[in-house]
């Protein structure tokens, strides 16, 4: 994948360096603040952070865009609702359509939320493997057993993905019309899929002998090595703790604009 | 039918979390309670890759396609590991593809985990019944997980968007949104549903030991 | 075996069966993985392709079934131009690893994926799978789970997928990969029974030189040299140079090492 989430996270930034177990709580914090915030009147404060969030992990433009372009119409196509039927401000009719006042307001709200939110998303986790990523969540307990699932899914959705590349390019050799809808497509899709997971299955209990004779599973053993690959510097928790500030200053103005 | 950042507010997304981590807890006690927990982690992680790689299959619906969803299979195959392989199935899709969200994670992954391992609960009628052996009722139960599977996820998550969104649209206004966006799904619902029963007839015939 | 390059044809009536000119491919604007690469195989050869892994042999294979396109260059199957994209009955392709082909839950249905695909009616389709199992002697394993089957009984299904789609032009990828001695044999006599044109790609160079009457050397997708095996696959310098060795057969031979033929 050309557009992989990993592709740059080798660079050198201050959001790169940051250690990944405070990058994490304290992006995550503020994605959360973010998406308590229902007033109008933060929006330009949000997209300020968001901006010098971005900027800061030197990640370039064309990432972004490229990465939001397809979620962004697909949330549009949803939200597009607000304004032609959430409100009873009208603000002009064309017709059969009436744009409402509210529903405008909501359409902006929830697009710039999400506009921020999916961008601070990207930073976390395109500036750091994915692997380091998981390994900080396990480092700030998640559960072994999750953590564990989630590096052996990593791992392998790349050569199951390429295993069913391999599939439909050998059914398309035979004919294999994808377009067309048939009992007899939807069959050989269904075997399509049986033939997936078999064969994922049989290759995890042939991942599983290989781990057990590498001596996983002895003595309660996981992949998961949870804090010796982190090393963090005082500029790391001073930085975690200036986003929880923030996040907390967001949620305190949201709730103050509410209240008032 | 996954639900994005921004539209939830925060009440309905800690909700989805704390419904989430309640129903993940109870699956990793089930694993951890086994014998050898180690075991299943492979298995459980390819199933995982192997069903969010089969999402990407299109089937075609004229004058489009759509993506399997297959959380009613899932349910069937995993039963009660079907809830961590759709939370981390979800994790991965909305941070490697921007689909669905971080903030209404909790929720999505409820909305599909939940009917998911109601999907298992209707299989299970087929071992409690003693029908194993019978491909009619295989496929029979196993369509009706599938379609269920899917139809309840969908009339939740469109009941879930229908009422959180903000602004005031009148209560029989939501409903009749919601009916319709159902029933616009009942030919997904239905393609699903006959798919997953006839993987589920592949399954018995190839490898009868991945059904429960 | 003949050096000609139409065996089966000495009166050249009949054109070549693959032309590829001037063909270059890179995947996602990266390193070129073929580079202005020209072919012609005729009618009726069997064509081995020997080459350091990453070569560029399957993403050759796969440009001469239409699954890539190019970026510059063009094809002829049996001098029509190839479309990419477009499903082309005259060429099929064996893939590695049979796993990756074979996807239906009995033998049989397998065989008859690709003749249904064709739209046949079901007496072809039957006629077909019939005549496919026979050619591979698969008929006994009709109605087994290819999944369950051992790695030669895999190859033979695949093959047997293939040939239903009356293929005039047939690509084996590695078809020697896994197989136990027995299997490779059965293989080998396989093959050189088949009369259909033949493009091989294999590691096994003793298998190339029983198999092949012709061969061609490709290296960082560019091709190096083509003509007699024996010939080439002598020259010890040309085949280290590219990763290769000679094989056993053709390689110089210092000690007394065989058995005693001379009677």
């Amino acid at each position: 994948m050309n557009n992989a989430l990993d592709r740059y996270a080798n660079l050198s930034s201050p959001i790169h360096n940051w250690d990944t177990r405070y990058k994490f709580i304290s992006l995550m914090g503020l994605i959360f603040a973010f998406s308590f915030v229902q007033d109008l009147r933060l929006l330009p404060l949000l997209l300020i952070l968001t901006f010098m969030v971005f900027i800061f992990s030197r990640l370039p433009f064309s990432f972004l865009i490229s990465r939001l372009k397809y979620p962004g119409i697909f949330l549009l196509a949803i939200a597009v609702i607000f304004p032609l039927f959430s409100g009873n401000t009208i603000l002009l009719s064309v017709g059969h359509l009436t744009i409402r006042l509210e529903g405008l307001i909501t359409l902006i709200l929830v697009s710039t939320k999400f506009f921020c939110i999916l961008t601070i998303a990207l930073v976390l986790f395109g500036s750091a493997p994915f692997l380091t990523t998981i390994k900080a969540m396990r480092a700030l307990r998640l559960s072994p057993i999750l953590s564990d699932i989630m590096l052996l899914t990593y791992r392998y959705i790349f050569d199951i993905g390429y295993d069913l590349y391999t599939m439909q390019v050998a059914m398309k050799l035979r004919h294999f019309r994808a377009s067309k809808l048939s009992f007899r497509n939807t069959q050989s899709l269904s075997s399509l899929v049986g033939t997936l997971i078999v064969r994922s299955f049989e290759k995890s209990e042939r991942i599983y002998k290989a781990m057990i004779l590498r001596g996983y599973g002895y003595k309660a053993t996981e992949l998961t090595t949870s804090k010796s690959i982190f090393n963090s510097r005082s500029s790391d928790k001073l930085a975690m703790l200036a986003f929880s500030f923030l996040a907390f200053l967001i949620i305190c103005a949201e709730i103050y604009l509410r209240m008032s | 039918m996954h639900i994005p950042d921004g539209i939830l507010p925060i009440t309905v997304s800690i909700a989805g979390y704390a419904l989430t981590s309640g129903a993940t807890w109870y699956s990793l006690k089930k694993i951890n309670a086994q014998e050898n927990p180690q075991e299943s982690i492979p298995k459980a992680a390819l199933l995982t890759a192997a069903f969010f790689v089969a999402s990407w299959i299109h089937i075609p619906i004229p004058p489009t396609s759509v993506h399997l969803v297959l959380n009613g299979l899932l349910g069937v195959l995993l039963g009660y590991y079907a809830f961590p392989a759709i939370l981390i199935g979800l994790f991965f899709q909305a941070v490697m593809f921007q689909h669905g969200g971080l903030t209404s994670l909790g929720v999505n992954a409820a909305m599909m985990g939940l009917p998911a391992l109601f999907a298992y609960w209707i299989f299970q009628f087929r071992t409690k019944l003693n029908l194993t052996d019978s491909h009619f009722w295989t496929a029979t139960f196993g369509f009706l997980g599938g379609a269920f599977g899917l139809g309840l996820a969908v009339l939740l998550s469109f009941t879930i968007l229908v009422t959180t969104i903000p602004g005031n649209i009148d209560i029989a206004t939501e409903r009749t949104s919601i009916t319709i966006l159902t029933m616009a799904h009942i030919p997904l619902i239905i393609l699903e549903g006959f798919l997953t029963s006839l993987v589920v007839v592949f399954l018995q015939r190839v490898k009868p030991d991945l059904l429960p | 075996m003949s050096s000609n390059q139409n065996i089966s044809d000495p009166n050249n009536t009949i054109s070549s069966a693959l032309e590829i000119i001037g063909l270059s491919f890179s995947y996602n604007n990266q390193f070129p993985v073929l580079q202005d690469f020209s072919l012609v195989v005729y009618g009726g050869e069997r064509v081995g392709i020997i080459g350091p892994n990453g070569a560029g042999k399957t993403t050759l294979f796969l440009l001469s079934c239409g699954v890539l396109i190019p970026q510059t260059g063009s094809i002829n199957l049996f001098d029509q131009p190839l479309t990419s994209g477009k499903f082309h009955s005259e060429i099929g392709m064996v893939f590695q690893n049979p796993d990756d082909q074979l996807f239906s839950p009995s033998v049989w249905d397998d065989i008859a994926f690709g003749p249904q695909n064709l739209g046949l009616s079901n007496d072809q389709i039957v006629e077909r799978v019939e005549e496919s199992m026979q050619i591979t002697h698969t008929g006994l394993l009709s109605e087994r789970v290819p999944h369950h089957l051992s790695g030669g009984e895999k190859r033979m299904v695949a093959i047997a997928g293939v040939l239903a789609m009356h293929p005039r032009l047939i690509i084996y990828d590695e078809p020697n990969a896994n197989l136990d001695i027995r299997s490779r044999r059965y293989l080998i006599n396989f093959i050189k029974q088949s009369k259909e044109t033949l493009l091989i790609a294999s590691h096994d160079l003793e298998f190339i030189l029983e198999v092949c009457n012709r061969v061609i050397l490709l290296d960082e997708g560019r091709l190096i040299a083509d003509g007699n095996p024996t010939q080439i696959m002598s020259k010890s310098d040309l085949m280290e140079a590219h990763g290769l060795e000679c094989p056993h057969s053709l390689s110089d031979h210092i000690s007394q090492h065989h058995k005693n033929i001379w009677k």
